[in-house]
């Protein structure tokens, strides 16, 4: 029986290759580098340089995120707060109550009224990662 | 009626070059370059397109605007809104599918900013856009062990 599949995208070398639907990490065939491709849940702080997956990214309502780069092929969806350069390969969506500062670039965005922006640039839509054009996207 | 609005239409087949201001609503469905300023509400049409800086109370896009956006209450971009330009507001809401190239402020700093700005007046320092200063994201950064050069 044929196990079910995902395309999914190196955040180091941009290699696309297809991985098992529940695989958490694993290395790039290409780079031979790490890889997260899980699905993040920030419950609480976490402050990191980087935060890479290539799977999605959910800040929840006590969550807090200071990072210098945040990086989620899957969209991103924050209800605390977040501190980073956001680049995004999903949708965004920003929460009524929650805090963001930083960058964000995205393919699209939803912003709910009574969130908190400070000084970001927003490039939207934006297909940088290019996967726009991923299987499944 | 006359609990009605009094609402200024720009209609679509217009071309204006240079500043408007109203006192009241305003609806942009045309082309506008130069500078809006309402007291009222102010909502920029799909079959509108603006190469303006905008202020208002509460501005609607639906339609093309390049320049900066200040709202003394909120920015509401739809799916079909394609704004470039940066956005002050107290309010943003932005629905999916809408196009947004800029720098963004948003919350109760904005609402400061404005009000120190002259109550809606542009805070703007130029015509290109640069008035908000690169965001810095605050990293706690690891002290250096002592006496390592």
């Amino acid at each position: 029986m044929a196990q079910a599949q995902r395309t999914v995208q190196c955040y180091h070398c941009r290699h696309r290759f297809p991985v098992g639907a529940r695989a958490m990490t694993l290395s790039c065939p290409k780079c031979s580098k790490a890889l997260r491709v899980d699905d993040i849940i920030i419950k609480t702080v976490e402050a990191v340089r980087k935060l890479q997956t290539c799977g999605s990214l959910t800040v929840t309502k006590k969550g807090r995120i200071i990072a210098q780069h945040v990086e989620a092929h899957g969209g991103v969806e924050c209800e605390g707060i977040m501190e980073a350069n956001v680049l995004s390969g999903g949708p965004v969506r920003i929460a009524a109550k929650s805090h963001w500062k930083g960058d964000c670039r995205a393919p699209s965005v939803s912003i709910e009224p009574g969130c908190v922006i400070t000084g970001g640039m927003f490039v939207i839509p934006d297909n940088t990662l290019g996967l726009a054009d991923l299987p499944g996207a | 009626m006359a609990d009605a609005k009094e609402t200024t239409v720009i209609g679509p087949d217009t071309h204006i070059k240079g500043d408007m201001s109203f006192d009241s609503t305003a609806r942009i469905m045309g082309n506008f370059e130069g500078r809006i300023t309402a007291k009222g509400d102010l909502q920029i049409t799909d079959t509108a397109t603006c190469k303006a800086s905008v202020e208002a109370t509460k501005v609607q896009v639906d339609g093309m605007v390049d320049g900066n956006v200040t709202a003394r209450d909120r920015v509401e971009l739809s799916s079909k809104a394609r704004l470039k330009g940066d956005v002050v507001a107290t309010r943003l809401i932005v629905a999916e599918g809408a196009s947004f190239v800029g720098h963004c402020t948003v919350g109760p700093e904005a609402a400061k900013a404005i009000k120190s700005a002259g109550g809606g007046g542009s805070l703007s320092t130029g015509d290109n856009g640069e008035a908000h200063p690169e965001p810095k994201v605050v990293i706690p950064q690891r002290a250096e062990p002592a006496g390592r050069r």
